[in-house]
């Protein structure tokens, strides 16, 4: 599914306030500004992720149900990972491996972005979502949308997504996967917001 | 009705509390808050580490019972719930102590906190779970774990540290060395040209003004040769010294009984002059670099045959067996102990390992020729072939000399001799 220019624009501007409410509430919790920001937004084939890399990473989703459903996802390089739970929390550690702890305190991080962007969708559709508790997983992007994909029609939305402290910049990818008929809600939604000539 | 429901919410709630009170059976701290945030349901866990009864709770706002200074932050997200917003996260890195629950050695439990939006029969609007894992004892490992792996990686890192520069000052110390050798080289090569114009003009001078000379002036002029002669020596020995590393050539496969016999029929001059006996026993094929080996052998048997007593003839014996250990270079080949004995002056025990030192003479020059450094040369020669060189004596009794050197290197099988076998003579 292709989208107009302008709908991608308002998919982005969309996306962009969710990100900046969850760099509020992230702002908020911690002692280190956080900045965020998405860049760059596309809409991707979900039966063709093999450019999306195989390499292990660190993520964190959440599915949502109900007339609007689907899976949101927070993706990192593990290092990338702990580096930035490292830089928010403070920690003095050398090691940059996942253990419990950074796992437990990305899906924190997670669940912050991922609720302020499904918390703009849901604004904009005006419809009640229901969600899954969000979930820490190891597998690369390829094997977790194709575990979701299944057998049905999806469509995927990538957006990159950068988080700026003042000593580091890393990038993270959230992907949103929608049914086909959620997606076609979120665009009708979306068409009520372009103003008519 | 439950009699322990304070009276605002008892009524309403009654059908709720009764839902709610399956959470007293799980293995965590559970409790449920009505859309205004106030506590509808408190678990058995949660009274037991708060130390807060429901009698006391129920009914109040849940933030009055929350900790730090994030209160308000963490009301918000609860708030969201409300509104129907997703599960949120308090995870135990930036939320550990949500509730404070003091642990009997005092201190706080670390939790790991996941609130969510329920509908609660009975209550209009959505209910909040609050379900809190204790994880203290999970949070306490892989902190003792991250300071373990801290304190190794520290370790290692200054070990590489270590290695680095150890590594360098080698490399110096090498580069140092081969700086010293070859300008001893150079120096032995350049030094030999004035000399030899010495020792030239000097014996012109014996052969064309020898006459003219008085007997003082003859014997200055004599002394001046021996000491030039004496000299040139000195710098051939140093020069070949520093050859052992700087001509160094491929190691091949080399018959030391072979070498060793030529090096007697090279002798064989000295062996007749002072009916000596040169006894070779079967020795073995190593790995090795056939013209040290020369050297090596020339070197031992030269000086078995020079430190003779005087009133008896030389006899020296090499023999060769194999050895278990004995050489800190030994990394699992085959080892070999080539033994050069005589039955000459000796010397006292005490000097067995100083004879291998540049320039070491224990005897005075006038009795016995030499410069000093022909064992020096051969314990550059054994060490370079990843061996040892030792001596045992004792004054009077005769010198047994022992070279230990592995057979091949680099995995290479050399064809080798018994140990045992045939003796062959040089008289």
């Amino acid at each position: 599914m292709e989208l107009t220019p302008l709908q991608l624009d308002i998919l982005k501007e969309l996306i962009n306030i969710g990100v900046g409410k969850a760099a509020g509430v992230m702002n908020e919790m911690l002692h280190t500004p956080l900045e965020l920001s998405v860049p760059h937004i596309e809409i991707i084939d979900p039966h063709h992720l093999d450019s999306l890399g195989t390499s292990s990473c660190a993520t964190v989703c959440q599915g949502f149900k109900g007339r609007f459903g689907g899976m949101a996802a927070l993706v990192f390089p593990p290092e990338s990972a702990s580096t930035l739970v490292m830089a928010l929390t403070g920690e003095e550690c050398q090691g940059l491996d996942l253990d419990e702890l950074r796992t437990g305190t990305l899906t924190e991080i997670g669940n912050i972005v991922l609720n302020g962007v499904m918390g703009a969708i849901a604004n904009t559709l005006n419809e009640h979502i229901e969600y899954n508790v969000p979930s820490f997983q190891e597998c690369s992007p390829e094997e977790l949308l194709k575990m979701q994909v299944g057998d049905d029609s999806k469509i995927c939305v990538l957006a990159e997504t950068g988080f700026r402290t003042k000593d580091m910049d890393l990038e993270g990818r959230v992907y949103i996967l929608f049914e086909v008929g959620s997606f076609g809600m979120l665009l009708e939604a979306m068409n009520a917001l372009i103003p008519t000539s | 009705m439950h009699s322990s429901l304070p009276v605002n919410i008892q009524e309403e709630s009654e059908p709720a509390f009764t839902e709610c009170s399956l959470l007293d059976h799980v293995p965590v701290g559970a409790c449920v808050l009505t859309p205004e945030l106030k506590v509808l349901y408190w678990n058995r866990s949660l009274q037991d580490w708060s130390g807060l009864t429901s009698d006391v709770v129920l009914g109040t706002l849940a933030e009055t019972h929350f900790s730090g200074s994030q209160i308000h932050h963490v009301t918000r997200r609860l708030r969201n719930i409300v509104d129907g917003g997703p599960p949120t996260i308090f995870s135990s890195q930036l939320h550990p102590h949500l509730l404070p629950c003091e642990l009997p050695n005092g201190h706080m439990q670390v939790q790991s906190t996941t609130a969510k939006g329920v509908r609660i029969s009975g209550i209009n609007g959505i209910c909040v779970l609050i379900v809190i894992q204790d994880v203290t004892a999970l949070s306490l490992r892989i902190r003792e774990y991250r300071e373990a792996r801290d304190l190794a990686l520290q370790e290692v890192e200054e070990r590489q540290r270590i290695e680095a520069t150890l590594l360098d000052q080698s490399q110096e110390l090498e580069r140092s060395n081969q700086e010293l050798v070859q300008f001893a080289a150079i120096a032995s090569h350049d030094l030999q040209e004035p000399l030899r114009k010495v020792i030239t003009f000097g014996d012109r001078l014996k052969l064309k003004n020898g006459d003219q000379l008085d007997e003082a002036g003859r014997d200055y002029l004599e002394r001046m040769q021996n000491a030039s002669r004496r000299m040139q020596r000195l710098i051939t020995d140093l020069l070949s010294y520093s050859q052992v590393s700087i001509k160094a050539q491929p190691f091949e496969l080399v018959n030391l009984n072979q070498i060793a016999q030529e090096v007697a029929t090279d002798l064989e001059g000295r062996i007749e002059a002072s009916h000596g006996q040169v006894t070779i026993a079967e020795l073995p094929t190593i790995e090795a670099e056939p013209f040290q080996m020369r050297q090596l052998f020339q070197n031992l048997i030269g000086n078995a045959l020079k430190y003779a007593k005087k009133d008896e003839p030389p006899r020296v014996t090499l023999s060769a067996q194999t050895v278990e250990t004995g050489n800190r270079y030994n990394h699992g080949e085959r080892q070999w102990q080539i033994v050069v004995e005589d039955n000459g002056v000796g010397f006292e025990e005490q000097y067995a390992v100083q004879i291998f030192g540049m320039f070491k003479r224990l005897h005075g020059k006038d009795e016995y020729e030499g410069t000093g450094v022909g064992l020096a040369i051969c314990k550059k020669i054994v060490e370079r072939h990843d061996g040892v060189i030792s001596a045992t004596s004792h004054l009077g009794l005769g010198t047994k000399m022992m070279v230990i050197l592995p057979e091949s290197r680099l995995s290479l099988n050399a064809p080798t001799h018994d140990n045992k076998g045939e003796m062959s003579e040089v008289e």
